[in-house]
């Protein structure tokens, strides 16, 4: 299980995934196998010599522009609204 | 600096979100002072060519070639290839429909560059052209920049901008030029079969003006054909968000959202839709967002025009007869 205080950093979390990975590993006989050596593979090597050609300047949450204007009344009033917006202030029908 | 905007035709007909994006590029040569060179490519695609001349275009390209009858990636890269390094624009354009999705990246990558695809608008920060795109289903927008030299490459998302804005030629017609393309057959590498539809009633609903769509709000599918009656007074098509296709009350082909359709109408109709942003990606496009819910706190309401908080069974009658109402009237 995971300690409160382990879980208390980012980092202290990672430590502790890790060594739940850890553990697994061991559980499942993979003990003592030697490691395989993970090949590096440059940009270049693979033939991609481009440089990058975008860069996201930023990333947020959009904000909302639309300003919702809310009809009320009777089913039939505000049908009745709807239809007369929707045919002389938005023009769509 | 030179835009030059790729349009797209299917089976003999625009696909409309061509003239979204011309008028995109109008408004970005507007802001940058830049002329807007409008391509049409194809075979016989004259007529579509003279009629592109009638906007408000520096020039029109016209690409005509027997092999470009039919669409196929590896024919458009070839022959699009050749236009732009003649050409030589510093922004290309195209409306992000399925068919860009399918040739623009390869083409993008046959020269070289990268693409900035799937924008829903632009910025001008004192010359410099920032795309504003989104990630994560809509859940966060980034703004995103091209490094390194032009051609620039991107798509913007339908409905992102109007294409009845488009500004007409000032004078009388753009000159149309008609540019050769060397491609032969060797070079296409996929033969298109005939196009065909799952089923004979199958709409393509990014064609249509006029949506209604509902949600689980509508409950039951015996409440469906009152949804129907008001799609058919207001003279538009009866679409629904992803649980009433999964549920099989309406076909697949209506679904409206990420995993379905993305389709940008005059006027979109929500009746008991939430606002999940699966669904909301799908529509957020169209230009006046009506919203029918009885739960006043749903999101949908947060991206429409009019709100309603409501009992749809209670409206959608009513709604139906205003609207019979009005064309009588």
């Amino acid at each position: 299980m995971v300690s409160a205080s382990r879980m208390s950093t980012a980092g202290g979390a990672l430590d502790s995934i890790r060594h739940q990975q850890s553990t697994l590993r061991h559980s499942e006989g993979h003990h003592g196998r030697q490691e395989k050596e993970i090949a590096a593979a440059s940009r270049e090597s693979l033939g991609v010599s481009h440089e990058p050609t975008q860069k996201i300047e930023k990333i947020y949450v959009p904000t909302k522009t639309k300003k919702t204007e809310f009809l009320t009344g009777t089913p039939k009033e505000v049908a009745t609204k709807l239809v007369e917006k929707l045919k002389f202030e938005a023009r769509v029908i | 600096m030179k835009i030059l905007v790729i349009t797209e035709l299917r089976q003999g007909k625009w696909n409309n979100a061509s003239f979204e994006t011309l008028a995109a590029a109008q408004q970005i040569a507007k802001d940058t002072s830049s002329a807007v060179s409008a391509l049409v490519i194809g075979k016989d695609v004259a007529a579509f060519a003279e009629e592109l001349a009638g906007k408000n275009v520096a020039e029109v390209l016209r690409v005509e070639h027997n092999l470009l009858e039919a669409y196929t990636p590896d024919g458009y890269c070839v022959a699009l290839k050749q236009v732009v390094e003649n050409a030589k624009p510093n922004l290309v354009l195209f409306p992000h429909t399925y068919q860009v999705r399918d040739f623009a990246p390869k083409l993008s990558a046959m020269l070289g560059k990268g693409m900035i695809g799937d924008c829903i608008g632009y910025r001008n920060e004192g010359g410099k052209l920032v795309f504003v795109r989104q990630m994560f289903q809509g859940k966060t927008a980034a703004d995103v920049t091209f490094t390194g030299a032009a051609p620039w490459f991107a798509s913007f998302q339908s409905g992102a901008f109007r294409a009845d804005l488009l500004a007409a030629h000032p004078s009388e017609k753009a000159p149309v030029n008609s540019v050769t393309v060397s491609l032969s057959a060797e070079q296409i590498r996929t033969k298109p079969l005939d196009l065909f539809k799952e089923v004979k009633s199958a709409v393509d609903l990014t064609q249509a003006p006029l949506i209604v769509a509902i949600g689980r709000g509508i409950k039951a599918p015996e409440n469906i054909p009152q949804a129907e009656a008001l799609a058919k007074a207001l003279g538009g098509e009866i679409a629904a968000s992803r649980p009433i296709c999964d549920e099989g009350w309406l076909p697949m082909e209506r679904q409206i959202g990420s995993s379905g359709q993305t389709v940008a109408p005059k006027l979109y109709l929500a009746l008991g839709i939430s606002g999940a942003i699966q669904h909301v990606v799908g529509m957020k496009g169209a230009r006046t967002i009506v919203a029918i819910n009885k739960d006043a706190n749903a999101p949908i309401f947060e991206i429409a025009d009019y709100g309603i908080v409501g009992d749809i069974f209670e409206i959608m009658p009513a709604l139906t007869e205003a609207l019979e109402r009005a064309k009588s009237g």
